[in-house]
């Protein structure tokens, strides 16, 4: 059974295509990496998955509906972080997490409390006066509260210290190991390694390697150094050299 | 020196690149505004009779409070007299908004970690902000000077009215130099300079009121134009106090950026909620926290005008019954006080469209900025439309009927009748369907081409008013002007049909409507 499904997916801004047939399977239960260079089309094909693009061509199904037509249901079922978090000027962080949390609908203030507490967050402090990294904890606080059955998380951890980085890998762990699905979209290849059970490769809007973290393993190991990053970066200079 | 002052040059030439427009309105409007005062006064005015009736008949209580007493009779007298305060609040203002953009702005935005960090002086940025902010106003000053020799007025008046005016631009920038050291945000220091003019110009007011001399006036920069007596035996002795004054002011805000770190402020900010209230758990919430400012800055400064409009009618019957260019309009509209108070609800009115397109603008940066957040949580698309919608709409119609009610409740307590109540209500929510079918055209602009919705709205706004004044002069058909909703009621057309509101109704709810349904069709766009 899959979270996440699509088939063919195309994108087109004008004339330039973002998405040029994607193909990806995210097993239920599972925390699935969704890797590529800037400019890959990560956000789009996230957007698409959270009904904020509309799809130019192929199937995607979230959770079993379509993510333009059944948007409201489907995100009653789960929660969201944005790589670039903006945040009500006037606010403070505990009222945005409170706020969204009530939008939302699945939200404890037990569970608030216990997030707030691990990712050391002052909520009465006003949300422009935050940075970067605290405002990235609020969506990350106010994502983790909710009792949904999907993550999207697009570049979460950008701005996060060392410290938070490993917390958020443990709350990622404990959500899979509730029987959650987590899909991550990321550029920190350790963070990927660390937490993923299944990844995906895309590069200019296609999927070029797709597979379980066991499979990659056995590849991994016969890089020098063995290490994911510079399994990429093999990909990577194959599919460049492939196109040329 | 070199330490402090490194790149003061450079940052000012920066500073004077950005906002040229900004910096051009501030530079010619007080010469243009004298010059216009000017001109209509030698038409109104003609002869020294003419003068010396205008003295008697126009000089009344509420004149005075808001200008002061009248000190030289003559045409350069009246002028310096009459736009006194108008130059003084118009140059303290652009000033403070100059001051606040380039010192607590630029430092909340980071540019000023940025310029601090290159090779420049610690006390540079700020040094710059206040040499550009005093050589605009110079500037101002010299050209408004020019434009008063050029007209006729004599010299040494002319440089007495731009002296003092140029002096209290200056003390009020320089002031909030010192403000903008004290609060993190730049809202803060800008809302705490505005506030602290509003007490100077309460003050100024309530001491022209009660007509003795206070020995505090000295020191309110809204009373130095006055005090400096333009063309009545000028007293220039009394600019040693701005100078003083902002000598003193301007070290202070010096010695205040040295003692502080970037980005700190000398009031600590308070924390705010950790919870927030139980209200705040949907849109409609969400939305008054991000319009309620606006808003409620509209209806209260929209409820004080008019109650004040409505009040001081009468006072303008009597200045405008004599001009003769006037009367054929004055008849058409009903009588004089009728014409005054209808053309001055009606452009008052206009003005609203400006609030329902600063409204439609919040919507559209809430899905710019905060789209990804809002539109992935469970709630449907036009839900967040429908939340903005109550104060496009809601709002607007609530400002133009406490306007209604303020400026009949003025007039009755102004003039004593008591049928300007209802009559001035009812004009005031008659225009309500035109200002609504301007938000209509906003939203429908925001379904289609949200990128370009906020200059395509201005736009359209700035032709309807062009149309207004082309038609007026009947340099267009009037079926051309019929596209502009404001044809629909405008005074100057003795006749409307009785449908137009209910007509425009109807085009609203056709334009919002297709907005809403071509957002729903639409990626959204961050």
């Amino acid at each position: 059974m899959s979270a996440i499904k699509i088939h063919g997916l195309t994108k087109q801004f004008g004339k330039t295509a973002a998405l040029n047939g994607v193909d990806l399977s995210v097993p239920q239960g599972s925390v699935y990496g969704f890797i590529g260079p800037n400019g890959a089309g990560k956000s789009t094909a996230i957007r698409i998955l959270l009904g904020l693009l509309k799809k130019n061509d192929g199937q995607v199904k979230l959770l079993g509906g379509d993510p333009w037509r059944d948007a409201v249901e489907l995100h009653k079922r789960l929660a969201y972080v944005p790589s670039d978090v903006q945040l009500w000027d006037n606010m403070t962080g505990g009222e945005v997490i409170d706020f969204l949390g009530r939008l939302r609908g699945s939200y404890s203030k037990a569970r608030r409390a216990q997030f707030i507490e691990r990712f050391d967050l002052d909520p009465t402090k006003k949300c422009k006066t935050y940075s970067k990294g605290n405002r990235q904890k609020v969506a990350l606080i106010s994502a983790f509260v909710s009792d949904v059955e999907l993550l999207i998380l697009d570049e979460p951890t950008t701005g996060l210290d060392p410290l938070m980085e490993g917390v958020f890998q443990q709350c990622v762990k404990e959500t899979r190991d509730a029987g959650k699905t987590v899909f991550l979209s990321s550029h920190i290849l350790s963070e990927v390694e660390a937490v993923c059970d299944q990844i995906g490769v895309t590069r200019s809007g296609k999927m070029i390697e797709e597979g379980s973290m066991e499979e990659l393993k056995a590849l991994i190991h016969q890089q020098e150094p063995p290490t994911l990053e510079a399994l990429f970066l093999n990909y990577y200079k194959r599919d460049a050299e492939g196109r040329a | 020196m070199k330490r402090y002052f490194h790149s003061t040059l450079s940052l000012m030439k920066l500073y004077l690149r950005q906002n040229r427009i900004f910096t051009l309105v501030w530079l010619l409007l007080p010469g243009v505004w004298v010059a216009i005062n000017t001109v209509s006064s030698l038409v109104l005015f003609p002869t020294p009779e003419a003068l010396e009736e205008m003295a008697v008949s126009l000089i009344d209580p509420l004149t005075e409070a808001m200008h002061g007493p009248l000190l030289d009779i003559s045409v350069a007298g009246f002028v310096t007299w009459r736009t006194k305060v108008f130059l003084v609040l118009l140059g303290g203002i652009f000033s403070i908004i100059f001051m606040i953009r380039h010192t607590r702005l630029a430092e909340e935005q980071g540019k000023r970690e940025l310029l601090g960090a290159n090779v420049t002086g610690s006390l540079a940025t700020l040094a710059a902000a206040l040499v550009s902010m005093v050589l605009i106003n110079a500037l101002a000053a010299i050209l408004t000077f020019f434009a008063m020799i050029a007209l006729g007025l004599g010299s040494v008046g002319s440089l007495a009215h731009c002296l003092g005016f140029f002096a209290a631009s200056c003390v009020l920038g320089i002031l909030a130099g010192v403000i903008a050291q004290f609060f993190v945000s730049a809202t803060a220091a800008r809302g705490m300079s505005f506030g602290l003019l509003g007490l100077l110009f309460g003050l100024h007011i309530m001491w022209n009121v009660s007509g003795r001399h206070n020995p505090l006036a000295f020191f309110n920069p809204l009373e130095w134009p006055l005090l400096i007596h333009p063309f009545a035996v000028e007293r220039f002795h009394l600019l040693l106090i701005p100078l003083a004054l902002g000598a003193v002011l301007m070290v202070l805000s010096l010695w205040l950026i040295a003692r502080r770190d970037v980005g700190a402020g000398l009031v600590p900010q308070r924390a705010g909620r950790a919870f927030a209230k139980l209200g705040l758990r949907s849109l409609s919430a969400l939305a008054w926290r991000t319009q309620r400012g606006l808003f409620l800055a509209w209806f209260c400064f929209y409820a004080l005008f008019s109650f004040s409009l409505g009040y001081a009618s009468y006072l303008m019957v009597s200045a405008v019954s004599s001009a003769e260019a006037l009367a054929g309009l004055i008849e058409r509209l009903g009588g004089v006080d009728r014409a005054f108070l209808s053309l001055m609800l009606y452009v008052l009115g206009m003005l609203i469209s400006v609030y329902v397109m600063m409204a439609a603008g919040i919507l559209r940066r809430e899905e710019a900025a905060k789209g990804e957040t809002i539109l992935s949580m469970p709630v449907r698309r036009e839900k967040l439309v429908w939340s903005h919608m109550v104060y496009i709409f809601g709002g607007s119609a609530a400002i133009m009927l406490m306007s209604g009610l303020c400026v009949g409740l003025g007039a009755v307590i102004g003039t004593g009748d008591g049928g300007a109540l209802s009559r001035l209500f009812l004009e005031m929510a008659g225009m309500i369907p035109a200002i609504w079918a301007i938000g209509g055209v906003a939203l429908l602009l925001f379904g289609a081409l949200p990128k370009w919705m906020s200059g395509i709205s201005y736009g359209l706004l700035t032709l309807f008013v062009l149309m207004e004044i082309f038609w007026e002069q009947q340099q267009i058909p009037a079926a051309l002007y019929a596209l502009s909703p404001f044809s629909w009621i405008t005074p100057l057309k003795a006749v409307q049909p009785t449908a137009a509101p209910l007509a425009l109704c109807v085009v609203t709810i056709i334009l919002t409507g297709a907005g809403i349904a071509l957002f729903r069709r639409r990626d959204a766009e961050l």
